[in-house]
Formats: structure tokens, C-alpha cells, sequence
């Protein structure tokens, strides 16, 4: 089961402290560092980030996934991570992205953050599904459109 | 520092009397020439000559052979400079490449090692510096610890215990258990410094030892890091698994005066924080050294109390609301210790429970109440309590029967009495247990309905003979709360055919109340103290 593809979605809060150019810097660099580390372990996926907090999908092997994920788990630049799903799937939705973003002044992160207001913040209300599809749609939308999705909105 | 030496004629180190030990080794490793220092800091015989490293595998410290082997090894440009720990020693190794064919080794040690740590001799290799001792290695590291400088000398012992990790390990398997452990010990060791020391000190236990840091801040931020990072989801064999940690700290010169307690304290305070709330963490103090040696006072009284006959039964009557006839009676353990009087069942049975001397213990009150109660007339009913524990040996229904054969009870004349907590563990394997019981004809009632989870799906998930209304409900019947609670309870029980009892009823008013309101049994002061059971006769009669 361990070579099994799965797929992990997560939500935490952004705990990176001072301007937004500090921030921005920071989610570069996360950036940066995932896209490296992400392709060489044959992980897919999508970053969402609204100033409040952070939406993930990674997609991989079973062992790959936990191994990222356990790193992540100890960055302090995000906290009360919690996980809305984690399962085995049939095929990749994110093939085409080591790890695509979606920055704060863009449409699905606007919506990002009303599903938030709508479900009181409360992390346990949240769908994953509706999350990795509000991240699938807007990557793609973006990708048709041609905007650098390499670039930090 | 400067070390004059011209290598083209000084070819000879052995009359180099430098506390840095010397020694030139050609390209292949083999050793031209060393000092007196040199042989010392290595425990080397004085033959050294056109020997390499792994020549002296035998003679020297093996984590030394490495160590050397290793920093000959890389290529280095001109010169390196390597720091390990060796015998408790602190060695910076300098290489420095002289030409083509030489290389000069300069070794200097630092007498007080500030981490005399034995497992970690090549600290360039692992990225956090950081290994996983032994709990002998974390022992052998606080006895060799020397203060630094007086006036910054600690040492903090910050002990971590998983909560719920059996839990995870009946659930998800060992497997994810053993993975689980695996991850936990690597988040640790990414976010300690690289000069603490981490333990893995027992099945779900883990140490981390602090040198020399700024007391008792550093420790109280780790415990916190430590709460929080292991309170983050792990991805376990596919699947989410969630634990926390309870932390337990132990400083030197807060509360720990000597290194030798550093241990114990920080297991004690880590006991500490378990029992009041998991997930926190816990500055050893005082008092928790006497709360222990109480508890093991306590624990060693209850160990011979069985065999010394230190425990009685006393017996409350229960009666009928409408002419107070006693119809029952529950059955209370005492335990009249030497030298410390009595001592209450809210102390000891916990105990009792946690050193898994609840079966024997409850063993013979079943045994002693069976018999006590075949004396009495046929109508009257016993009650006895049986804890949660007791059905984890799923043999409570052969002590059951035991017990009514030895007396020959009629089994329609014993009630067990039992509390929500049972239901909650393992529901499924409880409720088997309790209808094998039932099918025996014994009844089985529900203790102190209103203080746990009060879910109505355990009232109906079994055919209970009786709802028992906790006494601190009784008690505080003043309020609009309790009253509520009370009517609730009784309507309830109607509803679903179950007899309810009142506790601790001491007063008319109380007594009016209930009896208003429709409940049917009561027990308390208002009939009877517990008495022991020669006084049995003159109350029934
Ligand atoms: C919200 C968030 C998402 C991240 N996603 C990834 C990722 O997908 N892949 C990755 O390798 N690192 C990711 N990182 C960075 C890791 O936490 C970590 O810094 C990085 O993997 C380097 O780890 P190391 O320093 O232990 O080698 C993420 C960090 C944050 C805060």
C-alpha cells in the first residue's frame, strides 16, 4: 500500500509575522523549496493562501506524502494544522503542478475565505472535496488564461 | 593559534611537548609521526610509525577510528576543521593539507565537555546534529555534566509522554504504532537545538536534555513546542492519527537540587500533568514528590490489605418511597488502614484500578456481600459495584457465579451496580458482558446517572433495573439546575420502564420532593448511615 497514490488536503493558519512583503517572501520561498523537493519526490499539488491561512493538496506515493508532510508539520511558519482528508485515489488532478499557487488577491482565494466566514472558521465544517476543487478550478483557470502561476500574486 | 614547524626538516614530532596533539600522515593515511599529545588524547601505544588509522582499529577508542578515518577521507581544499566528542572529551580536529604528499593533524581538546553525548562522532553528517540516545546514554550525560561557568550552569530535563498512544496502537495497529513513534521522535529532533540531547526513554516516552541554556525560559518554550508540534496530525498507514503529548519538567537549581533527581522529578511532574490535564506541561515542585510518596505508601498498604483483612463491608439501606420499606441494601468497602485510620474509596480505589489490584479487591466484596446477604430474608435485595476495570479480564461473569454458588444467593437477589465509564470504553464488549450477567438473573443498575456523559443512548442501549440520581444532585436541589435534572432523570426512566433511586437523601424536604415527583427508591441518611452487617437484623426488623 505504501507505493498506493493518495491524496492529502490540509488547511493551517499563517503564523509568518510582519508585512506583506515578509510574508510574501517567506511563501517564495516555501515555494522555491516545494517545487525542488516536490518534483524530485514525484509530489503534485496546490498551495492556496488568503493572509489567514494556507489550503493544501499534495498528491504522491503514500510514503512520499507522509514524508513531505512530516516536514511541513514542523515549519513554524504555520500552526493547528488540520487535516480534511487524507485517501488513496485512482489518478492525479494536479499532474501538471510540483506545486501551483494560488495567491491572496485572487478569485479562489477570495472564495476561500467566504467559505471560511460561511462555516464560523470552523476547520471541521470544511469540506476537502470543496477545497481541492475550488484549487483544481482556479489552477486551471489560470493556466488557460496564460497567467504566471509561478508568480506570487 | 601558531605552531611553528618546518616540515622539511622537523620531520620528527615525537619532542613536540604541546598539549596539542601533532601527528603528519602521508597520502594514504599512514601516520609519519606524531607527538606525545597526540598518543595521549587517542590512548595510543608510542609505535605508531607507518601504521594508518584502521592499522589501530584494535588499539584505539573505535568511534576515534571513525572519526579520524572519516575527516582523512573528504577532499579538502586546504584545511578543515571537525569537532567531536569522544570519551567525554571535546576534539577539534584541524587538517591541514602541507603539500601533495602531507597532511599535518592538529588535535586540541577542551577539558570540560560541554555534551558529553557518546552516540554522535560525526556531527557533520546528520543535517539537525541531533541523535536519538538510550535512556543509559541520558543517565551517562547528566553524571558527566560539568557547569559550563558557574554562573550559567543548568541543566533542564524536559520528559514527554504520548497520551493515548495504547489507544493508537489498539486501534490503528502496532504497526502505526511503531510508525507513529518513529515520526514523533524525528519532529523532536528537528526542533531541538543541537546541543540538547533527546532520549527515547521508554515505549511512549521521550527526554529531552537541555545544557547550559537560559533556565527555566528555554525549558518552558520547548515544553510548549514540544505540546503543540506533537499535537499536529501524523499520517499513519494511510490513514490520520492524532495524540498528544504531556510534558513534565525537572530544572536543576528550580525546585531539583541535584542532577541525580533530574529524572525522577521530571517523571513526576510529567505524572502530574497526565492526571490533571493531558496535552499540558508540568515544573517539578515539591509537592508532587509528597503526592508520590503518599501514593506509594498507599500503594504498598493496599497490596497487603486484602491478606491482613484490612477491608469491611458496610451496608446503606435502600428503600421504597411510598412507606420507606428497605427492600436493599448497597454494599460499601472500607479499608481501616494501620496507624492512618480510614481511608476513603475515592482515594483508594483509583489506586486500586491503576495497579490492577481492582479484581482481586473487587473479587471479595462480591464474595463477602453474596454471603453476608444469604443471612437475610428472601426479599431483600444486595447491591454491589463493580468497576470498569473489572470487566476488562472478561471474567467477571465466572466471579459473578462464583460467588452466588459459594453463598447460594439466588441471583434475582443481586444487583450489580455500574457506571457510565464502562460504556464509553468499549461499549460493545460491556454490553456483551452485562447481558451474560442479566441472563444469569442478576440486575443491573446504573450508578451516579448525571455526573459523566449522561447519554441517553446508554440507558437504552440495555435493560437496566434501576437509574441511581447522584447524591451531589440531591444535595443541591436548591437550584433550578439540579431540580431540572432530577424531574428529567425520573420522566425519563418512566418512560423507558426503569425504577429510578434517589442518593443521599438527607432531609424531608428532599425526601418530599422526589416522592412528588415520582421517584420511587431512595437511599441516604434520612434512613441510614452504612452499618456493618450485625446491625443488618435490627434495621429490617
Ligand atoms: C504551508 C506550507 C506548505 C509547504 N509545502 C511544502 C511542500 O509541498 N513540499 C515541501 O517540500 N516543503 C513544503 N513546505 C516547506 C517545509 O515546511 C520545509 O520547510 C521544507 O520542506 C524544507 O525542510 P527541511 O528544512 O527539513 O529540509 C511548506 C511549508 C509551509 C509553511
Amino acid at each position: 500500500m505504501t507505493q498506493d497514490l493518495y491524496r492529502l488536503i490540509y488547511l493551517s493558519r499563517n503564523t509568518i509575522p510582519g508585512s506583506n512583503e515578509n510574508i510574501h517572501q517567506e511563501i517564495e520561498q516555501i515555494l522555491a523549496v516545494s517545487r525542488q523537493r516536490n518534483a524530485a519526490s514525484q509530489i503534485t499539488g496546490a498551495l492556496m493562501f488568503n493572509r489567514e491561512c494556507f489550503a493544501q493538496v499534495l498528491e504522491g506515493a503514500h510514503d512520499d506524502i507522509q514524508a513531505t508532510f512530516e516536514r511541513i508539520q514542523c515549519d513554524p511558519r504555520h500552526a493547528d494544522v488540520v487535516v480534511l482528508d487524507f485517501k488513496p485515489v485512482e489518478a492525479r488532478r494536479f499532474s501538471h503542478w510540483s506545486m501551483g499557487y494560488i495567491g491572496y488577491d485572487t478569485l479562489a482565494s477570495k472564495e476561500f475565505t467566504q467559505i471560511q466566514q460561511a462555516t464560523g472558521f470552523d476547520a471541521k465544517q470544511f469540506s476537502g472535496e470543496r477545497i481541492y476543487d475550488l484549487l483544481h478550478a482556479h489552477l486551471y483557470a489560470a493556466e488557460k488564461a496564460g497567467s504566471g502561476l509561478g508568480k506570487i500574486a | 593559534m601558531t605552531i611553528v614547524c618546518d616540515i622539511n626538516t622537523a620531520m620528527d614530532f615525537s619532542a613536540i611537548d604541546s598539549s596539542y596533539g601533532l601527528a603528519l600522515v602521508d597520502q594514504a593515511g599512514k601516520i609519519l609521526s606524531a607527538n606525545p599529545a597526540f598518543l595521549n588524547l587517542f590512548a595510543l601505544p608510542p609505535d605508531v610509525q607507518n601504521k594508518t588509522f584502521s592499522d589501530l582499529t584494535g588499539t584505539m577508542n573505535p568511534a576515534a577510528t571513525d572519526f579520524l578515518q572519516q575527516t582523512l577521507a573528504g577532499r579538502h581544499e586546504k584545511a578543515i576543521k571537525q569537532t567531536t566528542i569522544i570519551d567525554h572529551k571535546t576534539l577539534s580536529v584541524h587538517v591541514i593539507e602541507l603539500d601533495q604528499a602531507q597532511r599535518l593533524i592538529m588535535v586540541e581538546s577542551s577539558p570540560s565537555s560541554p555534551l558529553p553525548l557518546p552516540e554522535i562522532n560525526h556531527p557533520a553528517h546528520t543535517p539537525h546534529n541531533a541523535a536519538m540516545v538510550n535512556r543509559t546514554m541520558l543517565s551517562e550525560c547528566i553524571a558527566n555534566w560539568k557547569p559550563d561557568e558557574p554562573g550559567t550552569a543548568s541543566l533542564a530535563m524536559i520528559m514527554i509522554g504520548l497520551d493515548r498512544f495504547k489507544r493508537i496502537n489498539e486501534t490503528l495497529g502496532h504497526d502505526a504504532g511503531d510508525q507513529l513513534l518513529k515520526f514523533a521522535a524525528q519532529r523532536l529532533l528537528r526542533i531541538v537545538r543541537s546541543d540538547d540531547v533527546v532520549a527515547h526513554f521508554s515505549d511512549d516516552r521521550f527526554a529531552v536534555l537541555q545544557i547550559n541554556q537560559n533556565q527555566p525560559v528555554a525549558a518552558t518554550t520547548m515544553a510548549e513546542r514540544i505540546s503543540e508540534l506533537l499535537k499536529r496530525p501524523f499520517l499513519v498507514n494511510g490513514q490520520q492519527a492524532n495524540i498528544s503529548a504531556s510534558v513534565g519538567l525537572a530544572i536543576l537549581h528550580h525546585n531539583t537540587e541535584s542532577t541525580g533527581d533530574l529524572i525522577k522529578h521530571a517523571e513526576l511532574a510529567l505524572h502530574d500533568a497526565k492526571q490533571n490535564a493531558r496535552g499540558s506541561y508540568r515544573l517539578y515542585e515539591q509537592s508532587l514528590q509528597k503526592n508520590a510518596s503518599e501514593r506509594h505508601e498507599l500503594e504498598i498498604g493496599l497490596r497487603r490489605a486484602l491478606f491482613l483483612r484490612e477491608f469491611t463491608l458496610f451496608y446503606q439501606p435502600q428503600a421504597r418511597m411510598q412507606d420507606k420499606k428497605i427492600i436493599g441494601f448497597e454494599a460499601l468497602i472500607r479499608w481501616e488502614k494501620p496507624g492512618a485510620g480510614i481511608i476513603s474509596p475515592l482515594r483508594f480505589i483509583p489506586l486500586a484500578e491503576d495497579m490492577g489490584k481492582i479484581h482481586e479487591i473487587g473479587q471479595w466484596v462480591l464474595q463477602t456481600a453474596c454471603r453476608d446477604a444469604a443471612a437475610w430474608p428472601e426479599d431483600i435485595m444486595i447491591a454491589v459495584n463493580v468497576s470498569p476495570v473489572q470487566f476488562e479480564s472478561n471474567s467477571l461473569k465466572q466471579i459473578v457465579q462464583a460467588a452466588l454458588t459459594a453463598s447460594g444467593l439466588a441471583p434475582q437477589r443481586l444487583e450489580l451496580e455500574i457506571t457510565e465509564g464502562l460504556l464509553i470504553k468499549n461499549i460493545t464488549n460491556a454490553l456483551e458482558q452485562l447481558r451474560e450477567i442479566q441472563a444469569m438473573g442478576v440486575s443491573i443498575a446504573m450508578d451516579d446517572f448525571g455526573t459523566g456523559y449522561s447519554s441517553l443512548n446508554y440507558l437504552s442501549s440495555f435493560p437496566f433495573s434501576k437509574i441511581k440520581i447522584d447524591q451531589s444532585f440531591v444535595h443541591r436541589m436548591h437550584t433550578d439546575k439540579s431540580r431540572t435534572l432530577i424531574k428529567a432523570v425520573i420522566a425519563l426512566g418512566s418512560a423507558l420502564g426503569i425504577k429510578t433511586l434517589a442518593e443521599g437523601v438527607e432531609t424531608e424536604e428532599q425526601f418530599d420532593y422526589l416522592a412528588r415527583n415520582g421517584c420511587e427508591e431512595i437511599q441516604g441518611y434520612l434512613l441510614s448511615k452504612p452499618v456493618p452487617a450485625e446491625q443488618i437484623r435490627a434495621l429490617i426488623s
